[in-house]
């Protein structure tokens, strides 16, 4: 049975709300075929009467608002979701940087151990899925380690590419680094590196002598290093999506982890 | 006797997943000779089993056969002169099926290839001269839901066919041409059971300020109306010329030229001040197709101190079907002419009217005052 994307459904709802969310075997799909019913109806009944007042250029606003609502709405349902959200504390956070040089960090508190954390980050095809663009992680070899090639499929508002990286750096337990290059080179199409970090979460004060018991909460931190390479979206707008990027990162990773 | 030596089969070849070079180590993870990626031949993601550059098979003949036949149904179901839900249904429905029975792609792939064979479709429609730009852009919109509707049926089709192990190649052939031939089927069925054409009535009023007597000599047909006209009916409709011919008197015959044919209206009826009825008696123009002008009038009506009521009245034989597609575009482009004459008309009552040219002095001769003639007499004689 194929698996509607969560991009599909996007644009499904995009197009008709409501489709996505038939897609995704949801019954809110009712709510929003009512909905752009609803307002059909009404552009049809009182468009006539709202000639020429400020209404009527609000009509069409409505409408798109409506379809990029559904469509987020279709896209959220297909989402990994745990059945125990563990996560505490999400933060992100953008270092400044020189030129065209990008560097920000993601900081999600865990209630988990960092035994039970690492687990998690290690199972690379799943944890690097929990990502607004990670499709599908292909590990060219039967076990992480440093050396071994990554297949990175992204899918972007239901764009399928490729991109290569490689893991540079395993620590078992700790951490690990990788990069996710264009397949045109290591210097196009933004290359960048993620490095990955999973640590006991230092004690909160006054409380590091209280309890003698392993920690029960652990901190993961990604870090997002890159070049922002394209010469027509100024390297600011850059920063921004990116930023934006690392937060609807941040809100999968609480939904998912 | 000599012995036979049996070669053992090569297995079958892989691919690169970046650069689609041949791998050649199938023993033994290893990398790719051009781009170095690494690949392991146990597993079965980390290589392809076809050229990244051969996939333009899945979908190139499919959409290439789904244009033809679209742009071919269309043509031939258009030679028996009826437009109604075999062309605007049944040939949208049967590109969209084989469109969707013919390709294998991702959803968001196979929707936009469905767009591009939209209009494709309507792009050959209007470079054969088969329909105009503003019929094909409305075409493009119209084909949308019948198009996806049967893409949708053709991807159930090829899903249920292959899922019940039947030779897909073999059936591939023939529902292909019986999906290419249902539209001229449907055609050949609606042409035969279906009725008349139906008679449509479109009014349009306008007050302006002006008595009955200006607004009657204002009276003029689109083809007199001097300012440009709106986007909508330099898209939908001929472009007028100029008219030809008198409308002060019954029986007069006013020929008007268009771009691209002529239509030739008889005033019927003259009340001066109060109505002017045409009927049109012969139309060349490719639009008749589409509808089939039969008569028309201006009235005027007096609307308080100063002000008349001017009603103008477009009776048409309607082609196209469904009704409740078709009518509301033709209402709108109707309503759109009249108030594009109605406009016309006001400007007209508004413009200064010019006086008659000055006598040249002639010292001691005395001449009868001439009756004051102007270009407004009567409404035949505009140009």
């Amino acid at each position: 049975m194929t698996v509607t994307s969560k991009w599909t459904a996007f644009l499904l709802s995009a197009l008709v709300p409501g489709a996505g969310q038939l897609a995704a075997k949801s019954w809110t799909c009712v709510a929003w075929f009512l909905a752009a019913g609803l307002l059909a109806a009404a552009a049809q009944r009182f468009g006539d009467g709202l000639a020429d007042s400020m209404w009527l250029t609000l009509l069409p606003l409505v409408g798109i608002a409506l379809s990029l609502a559904s469509g987020e709405h279709a896209k959220r349902l297909l989402e990994g979701r745990s059945h125990q959200p563990r996560v505490t504390r999400a933060e992100v956070t953008c270092a400044p940087s020189r030129g065209r040089s990008l560097n920000l960090a993601i900081e999600l508190e865990v209630n988990q151990s960092a035994a039970e954390l690492w687990r998690a980050a290690r199972d690379l095809p799943r944890f690097l899925t929990l990502d607004p663009f990670h499709d599908e992680i292909t590990l060219m070899r039967a076990a992480p380690a440093a050396g071994v090639d990554l297949v990175l499929s992204h899918n972007a508002f239901g764009r399928r590419f490729l991109r290569f990286g490689r893991i540079i750096a395993w620590r078992e337990g700790a951490g690990y680094s990788f990069s996710d290059l264009s397949p045109r080179g290591p210097r196009v199409g933004f290359p960048h590196v993620f490095v990955i970090e999973v640590a006991e979460s230092p004690p909160i004060d006054g409380q590091a002598t209280k309890s003698l018991l392993p920690a029960s909460r652990s901190r993961l931190t990604i870090r997002v290093r890159g070049r922002w390479t394209s010469r027509l979206v100024p390297v600011g707008v850059g920063r921004l999506w990116v930023w934006l990027v690392c937060r609807e990162h941040a809100r999968l990773l609480r939904k998912g982890l | 006797m000599s012995e036979q030596v049996i070669e053992p089969p090569r297995p079958a070849p892989i691919y690169c997943r970046r650069c689609s070079a041949e791998l050649l180590v199938r023993d033994q993870p290893a990398a790719c000779p051009a781009c170095y990626l690494q690949y392991d031949p146990a597993i079965r993601g980390t290589f392809y089993s076809h050229r990244g550059s051969s996939r333009w098979k899945f979908w190139l003949p499919g959409f290439l056969l789904s244009v033809t036949v679209g742009t071919l149904a269309y043509a031939g179901c258009l030679q028996t002169g009826n437009m109604g839900y075999a062309l605007f249904f049944a040939v949208p429905v049967s590109f969209g099926a084989i469109l969707g029975y013919a390709t294998r792609m991702q959803t968001w792939a196979i929707v936009f290839t469905s767009i591009l064979a939209i209009a494709s479709v309507v792009f050959a429609l209007v470079s054969l001269n088969l329909a105009g730009l503003f019929c094909g852009f409305t075409l493009g919109l119209i084909f949308l839901v019948p198009t996806f509707f049967g893409l949708v049926c053709g991807i159930v089709l090829r899903s249920v066919l292959i899922a019940s192990g039947w030779d897909h190649a073999w059936y591939f052939r023939w529902y292909l041409w019986l999906i290419a031939i249902s539209p001229l089927v449907a055609q050949q069925i609606e042409t035969r059971w279906w009725g008349d054409d139906e008679i449509a009535v479109v009014r349009t009023g306008l007050t302006i300020d002006a008595t009955p007597e200006d607004a009657w000599k204002a009276i003029m047909f689109y083809e007199d109306v001097r300012h440009a006209p709106p986007w909508i009916l330099h898209l939908a409709l001929p472009q007028p010329i100029r008219s030809e011919g008198r409308k002060d008197r019954p029986g007069e015959v006013v020929r008007c030229f268009y771009n691209c044919g002529t239509i030739d209206k008889r005033i019927t009826r003259v009340e001066p001040q109060q109505r002017l009825s045409f009927d049109v008696i012969e139309t060349i123009m490719r639009s008749d197709n589409y509808a089939r002008l039969r008569d028309g009038s201006f009235e005027i009506e007096p609307a308080g101190p100063g002000k008349s009521r001017i009603t103008l009245t477009t009776r048409y034989e309607r082609k196209l079907r469904p009704a409740w597609i078709w009518e509301p575009i033709e209402r709108k482009v109707i309503h759109t002419l009249h108030e594009h004459v109605l406009e016309g008309m006001r400007r007209e009552t508004l413009a200064p009217r010019p006086d008659p040219p000055e006598e040249p002095y002639q010292p001691g001769g005395h001449r009868e005052p001439k009756p004051r003639v102007t270009r407004r007499g009567e409404p035949g004689e505009r140009r």
